[in-house]
């Protein structure tokens, strides 16, 4: 059983590591990343026995880790409960529909600031009724350590790594991959990328463009203080990186990857010399018909010449304020920077 | 170095000095391997190499019996009969329960060795970097270990999670002959046997040999995880090696650790 699902986790996430131009640069490119933390969780919960056969599953989210629970649940036997928002799509709902997962949607806008607390009431309320286990995401231990054999195959594939870049949204794989990663090299950079008005480093929760990456409530797989540097990314210099990502390496993937690219490009190009990895999260499936439809993307006011095409350094990160903004985190709690940070 | 000569008619096997039981064991098996059942011998054991420190004087002997046994055999039965490496992994662990994998030639790869089943689990495709060591013994104020009566080390998930990627950063350090990344895995593993969850087995003073290592310019510490010995690791080609080693030798000492020797490996 062990042994065939590696596989079916090998088959949705490859583990491949691609060079890109500049030299120096590569991406941990896994297309559809969190079946690893999805796996993780639910096999780590079935041999410590919390999670029994004929155990309901749940779980928030709008994204990936929804899907990669479907798969991962599907081949354990397990029922599977999502709660999510209207950023679940009818084509990601109906292929989760297909894995045998029921999926719920709470009445709000994807992009309110509180949508995950609305998701987390339902999912709590969904939890009183019937005593199903909740995975927890993002608080859960198990998706951080899922990232070992990631970082493995990356430390195989590319040797050392002086930098890593990756999108933030519970922690899981940006502070797993560096956790693993820095047992050899403590010395990594880990760069984070977040987007405007998530809670993650310290901004306010308002209305977000961006989905994919960032977060209105803070979730306990993110360490603050393994991060050197952190950036915000507005949601069209995102859709525009992703553009970008698809043309000068034809890898067409979704917003994340292309945040990743844009970020790391940049941090290779201002660091020569040092040998940088991106993490590419999912690819352009849920993306076809909006970020890589030009319509869309014309009628939401998205323009190629209005995205950012540099960081600004910003020395607080309430100053952080559209486009592309980088702040120098500095391995420092949160409430370390927020302390040093009235603006 | 063990002497054996076969003796027709007798059962036993009388070794010399009698405290070396484990190679008593390991002629026995490999007499019983080659068919002789009930052939017994006399056996003598003479050896340079420390006991109950981690430098593998227990499966050394082992290793050296059985391949005296095949020799005694050999000029017995008219005919050259040495058994496989693999072969004498799998004696040496029945006679010692867990062995070194010093009966195999690592002189052209690299080999992850199971020492409890005594089989090999991985070979990478190449030799270790050359590493100068400068080795030392963190137990000389005490008694060595009894590394039969040693508990075994038990590791977090977290701990065995990291376990592939050392193994990852190896493939790199063989692949690049790079010490530096030699170092790093040896360091890491270091750090594992003192921090185990269970039975960790923590070397004297630790933290001031991890500051030695970082203050002279070493690549990495190796730690023997059944015994006292440790070593640090320098790149044989650093323009001022002999200057650092000196440094790092003197600074160990300080500590009140024997010098044991300076050596290179794996050639």
């Amino acid at each position: 059983m062990a042994d065939r699902l590696y596989e079916i986790v090998g088959a949705h996430a490859p583990l491949k590591i691609v060079s890109l131009p500049p030299e120096n640069l590569a991406a941990i490119d896994f297309r559809i990343m969190k079946v690893f933390p999805a796996f993780n969780i639910i096999d780590a919960g079935i041999r410590n026995g919390e999670i029994g056969r004929n155990r309901t599953i749940v779980e928030t989210s709008s994204g990936t880790m929804a899907l990669g629970l479907a798969i991962v649940c599907m081949h354990f036997g397990l029922k599977l409960h999502i709660f999510g928002d209207r950023a679940i799509e009818p084509p990601l709902q109906r292929t989760m529909e297909d894995l045998g997962a029921e999926v719920h949607l709470v009445d709000a806008a994807a992009s309110d600031a509180n949508v995950q607390l609305l998701r987390k009431n339902a999912l709590l309320d969904f939890l009183d009724r019937t005593g199903a286990t909740w995975t927890r995401q993002y608080d859960n231990l198990g998706n951080r350590l899922a990232y070992a054999r990631p970082a493995e195959e990356a430390i195989r594939q590319f040797g050392k790594i002086d930098a890593l870049v990756a999108t933030v949204g519970s922690g899981g794989s940006s502070c797993g991959l560096a956790h693993y990663c820095r047992a050899f090299f403590p010395e990594m950079k880990l760069v984070g990328i977040d987007t405007f008005g998530s809670v993650l480093f310290g901004q306010p929760a308002s209305h977000r463009d961006l989905r994919g990456l960032g977060n209105s409530i803070l979730p306990g797989n993110l360490l603050h203080e393994a991060f050197d540097e952190v950036h915000w990314l507005g949601a069209n210099e995102a859709y525009q990186a992703a553009h970008r990502l698809h043309r000068e390496t034809s890898l067409k993937r979704g917003p994340t990857s292309g945040a990743a690219y844009l970020v790391a490009k940049w941090y290779t190009q201002n660091c020569p010399g040092s040998k940088v990895l991106a993490v590419f999260p999912d690819d352009s499936s849920r993306y076809e018909h909006n970020v890589y439809d030009p319509t869309w993307l014309n009628r939401h006011g998205y323009r190629a010449p209005h995205a950012a095409a540099e960081p600004i350094l910003v020395h607080s990160p309430l100053r952080a304020s559209g486009g592309w903004c980088r702040f120098d985190w500095r391995r420092r709690s949160l409430a370390d920077v927020m302390a040093s940070s009235h603006s | 170095m063990s002497n054996f000569v076969p003796e027709a008619g007798r059962t036993g096997i009388h070794v010399r000095p009698a405290h070396f039981r484990k190679c008593e064991v390991a002629a026995r098996l490999a007499l019983d391997a080659f068919g002789l059942n009930n052939m017994g011998a006399r056996l003598e054991v003479k050896t340079f190499i420390p006991e109950c420190v981690g430098m593998g004087s227990s499966t050394t002997g082992v290793v050296a019996s059985i391949r005296a046994v095949a020799h005694a055999v050999s000029a017995y039965r008219g005919a050259r009969m040495m058994p496989a490496p693999h072969l004498q992994a799998t004696l040496a662990v029945a006679a010692e329960h867990a062995s070194d994998s010093l009966m195999f030639d690592c002189t052209a790869t690299t080999i992850l060795f199971a020492h409890r089943i005594g089989k090999i689990v991985r070979t990478f495709n190449g030799p270790l970097p050359q590493m100068h060591i400068l080795g030392f013994d963190t137990g000389s104020a005490r008694d060595g270990v009894d590394t039969d009566r040693l508990p075994r080390a038990r590791y977090s998930r977290d701990q065995i999670a990291a376990f592939g990627c050392a193994l990852a950063v190896l493939e790199r350090a063989i692949a690049e002959q790079s010490v530096a990344l030699a170092g790093r895995v040896a360091t890491f593993s270091a750090k594992m046997s003192e921090t185990a969850v269970q039975n960790p087995l923590k070397k004297p003073k630790f933290n001031e040999l991890l500051r030695i290592k970082e203050g002279t310019g070493s690549a990495g510490i190796a730690v023997a995880h059944s015994g006292t010995v440790a070593g640090l690791i320098f790149d044989p080609a650093l323009p001022d090696l002999r200057t650092r080693v000196a440094e790092a030798s003197s600074a160990i000492a300080h500590l009140g650790f024997d010098h044991f020797r300076t050596f290179s490996t794996p050639y």
